[in-house]
């Protein structure tokens, strides 16, 4: 086990190493002047000339890319031409909100989908399943910014029930940065006003966010469930006499649960990059908005950072998925701990 | 009639259809057979001629969804499965009936230990207390050792994929034997093993049966199997019964063609090359032939076959064969249909 987790961890820097490299090059090889941007047109060819020094622009690739990586190592992104701010500093302000807005998504996705997934598999077949299909395909063919505006429109403004743009309401102050997460600073500093307005703020963006995966993960789970549950050794335990709950929560459920695992792994990561569009409805100051700006703006600096923070907690989180699988399914122990 | 009151397990004409996007599959046609405590009965016959779908009826354990029976009972200890409610059903498997499956290769959950399938057998069974996981374990041990095992507390720690078919087939015979239940449907219990350990497994059936007045289904394509260790056998065809007996007449007074064409079937050490056998395969189900399963493969075919569904006939005590070559209406029959039968037995 300890060696399995070794090797993916080594697998991982090596991943991030690539990662590092290729979105190092694209964002400096992607047309515009750095200078031009950063300095305005109306600075001096000599003042452009000055900046492109300090970055290091006329060095060739290979040695930008070795005195960024010694900076990054050190927690040093560079500075922002556009916030004019460390990048670091940027990423600390941001990241949180965008990791808390994924963080409630994932929790909608586990409970949804695994709830879902398991009733339609009880109920193959009849009405439940089938309304449970429906919402299925409204839930992926609909893209997460169009159930934002949708869940706006209806809460937002026909109900008025609930929040609709930012964070927090403007009349409440933000607790204490402790972690940068609204909803958890509250409860720990004990400000639990302000944590319930941040969690009713959470809930629309977050449930958007999560709507796609989660109707995926449930008809995935659904069709293990019932692919499994013609197998002989459900007939065996059958026929043993245990009791039906006991099927289906133990010996149905775990050897069901490795694929939609899975799939909301690699979901859970994607949406990192699917929170723009959201984050632009909902006006969210999260770490996706910033790297589009970042991008449309080719502020080198910002956008490494976002690509490689995304790449780490894409990294991360299938780890912990690889884990779990090879801990709910035993066959997978041998495979993987010889990759 | 008297006899179902004593019987411990009496099926009555069963059927079960399987639905098929082209219909109905009619898999098993209208089977009787009773078993009485202290008996060690056989069922044999072809690949899928519907014996494990019929003893799956017993424990209920046929897919339901796609699943129709028309008509038919089966009666377990005075009680009808079919009818049975949930909490009847859970305490018939849990103390009536055992059966030990006939894939040992997908009849282990491939998630969990041996020991944890095994135990949770045990506790679930209402037997032993569930506070005491000592004695559950000793319990469990003991059932791993008593199929011959070696290492039980290591094969106790290991995932069904970790063990070889054998041992496998062997932790199925273990988990079905592991709490005492009056019948044992045994469904080909040996075929992955070699056999030295085929004949102790069946040594120890016999020993259960015979001493704690159990009793014994075993499902069995080896006829050789049958005469070792059963007292009464089944032969099905195309999911009907064709001929029922002791096992003794089975081998001095084969009746059915079907039978016949079996035990021809079984190489002999005497010499004589290889076996005339039978023609042809199991019948398709979705469209039976109308009267005797059989008679498109039967040689001694007669007109009335084809038209009509032969039913059983006692021609000796407890040996009934389902077919027109014997009884009454065979004898007026067979006048009439005499130069049809003739021209078949020159063709075979």
């Amino acid at each position: 086990m300890l060696r399995f987790i070794g090797k993916r961890l080594m697998m991982g820097v090596l991943v991030l190493i690539g990662t590092s490299m290729l979105i190092f090059v694209i964002a400096r090889v992607v047309p515009g002047d750095v200078a031009m941007i950063a300095l305005g047109a109306r600075a001096t060819e000599s003042a452009r000339e000055a900046l492109r020094e300090e970055l290091h622009l006329n060095d060739p690739l290979p040695v930008q890319y070795v005195i960024w990586l010694g900076n990054v190592l050190q927690g040093d992104f560079g500075n922002s031409f556009i916030t004019r701010r460390p990048v670091a500093d940027d990423v600390r302000q941001f990241f949180p909100a965008t990791l808390e807005l994924v963080f409630m998504s994932g929790v909608f996705i586990v409970l949804g989908a695994f709830s879902l997934g398991m009733l339609a598999g009880k109920y193959k077949n009849t009405w439940v399943d089938g309304l449970i299909r429906v919402l299925s395909y409204v839930g992926i063919a609909f893209p997460a910014f169009v159930v934002g505006i949708v869940l706006l429109l209806i809460f937002g403004h026909n109900f008025q029930i609930m929040p609709i743009l930012g964070r927090i309401s403007p009349g409440v102050a933000p607790p204490t940065h402790i972690t940068g997460f609204f909803v958890l600073d509250g409860i720990l500093t004990g400000n639990f006003a302000a944590a319930g307005n941040a969690f009713l703020h959470l809930l629309l963006p977050s449930f958007a966010l999560a709507l796609g995966p989660l109707v995926q993960s449930a008809r995935i789970l659904r069709s293990s469930l019932v692919d499994n549950s013609n197998k002989e050794y459900m007939s065996v335990s059958t026929a043993a006499g245990l009791p039906p709950s006991l099927l289906t929560r133990k010996y149905l459920l775990k050897p069901s649960a490795g694929p939609t695992i899975t799939v909301m792994g690699l979901d859970f990561s994607a949406l990192l990059g699917q929170a723009f569009l959201v984050e632009r409805i909902f006006n969210w100051p999260g770490l996706s908005r910033y790297g589009i700006n970042a991008m449309l703006n080719k502020d080198l600096n910002a956008i490494s950072a976002v690509v490689l923070i995304i790449g780490i907690t894409f990294f991360l989180v299938n780890f912990i998925v690889d884990i779990i699988i090879v801990f709910i399914d035993p066959r997978m122990r041998i495979g993987r701990e010889s990759v | 009639m008297e006899q179902q009151t004593k019987a411990m397990l009496s099926i009555e004409d069963l059927m079960i259809w399987y639905k098929t996007y082209r219909g109905y599959a009619k898999v098993v046609d209208g089977i009787s057979l009773e078993v009485f405590p202290g008996e060690k009965v056989g069922l044999v016959g072809e690949s899928g001629c519907g014996k494990t779908t019929t003893m799956k009826a017993i424990m209920q354990t046929l897919p339901a969804d796609i699943i129709h029976v028309p008509q038919g009972e089966i009666w377990f200890e005075g009680q009808n499965v079919l009818t049975m409610t949930k909490e009847q059903l859970l305490k018939m498997r849990r103390t009536g009936v055992s059966m030990i499956s006939q894939s040992p290769l997908s009849a282990l959950n491939p998630v969990f230990t041996v020991g944890e399938q095994l135990m949770d057998i045990i506790k679930y069974s209402g037997q032993y207390s569930k506070a005491n996981k000592k004695e559950m374990r000793e319990v469990a041990l003991e059932a791993i050792s008593s199929v011959m095992l070696p290492d039980p507390e290591r094969i106790m720690n290991s995932h069904p994929h970790q063990l070889s078919g054998g041992m496998r087939q062997r932790i199925c015979i273990a988990a079905a034997l592991v709490t005492p239940k009056h019948l044992l449907i045994a469904d080909e219990p040996c075929s992955a093993l070699d056999v030295t350990i085929q004949d102790q497994i069946h040594r120890m059936l016999r020993v259960l049966v015979e001493e704690k007045q159990r009793a014994l289904v075993m499902i069995t394509h080896s006829l050789g199997v049958a005469r070792e260790l059963v007292d009464r056998i089944f032969i099905m065809y195309g999911g009907t019964i064709v001929e029922s007996c002791y096992i003794s007449d089975l081998f001095s007074n084969p009746s059915h063609p079907y039978t016949v064409g079996l035990l021809e079937c079984v190489p002999r050490l005497t010499g004589g090359g290889l076996s005339t056998g039978i023609y042809g395969y199991v019948p398709d189900y979705i469209n039976p032939p109308k009267g005797c399963r059989f008679c498109p493969r039967c040689s001694k075919a007669m007109d009335i076959c084809r038209e009509q569904k032969p039913s059983p006939v006692e021609i000796a005590p407890g040996h009934h064969v389902a077919c027109f070559l014997y009884g009454d209406r065979a004898q007026e029959k067979e006048a009439q249909n005499k130069t049809d039968y003739k021209a078949h037995g020159e063709g075979g």
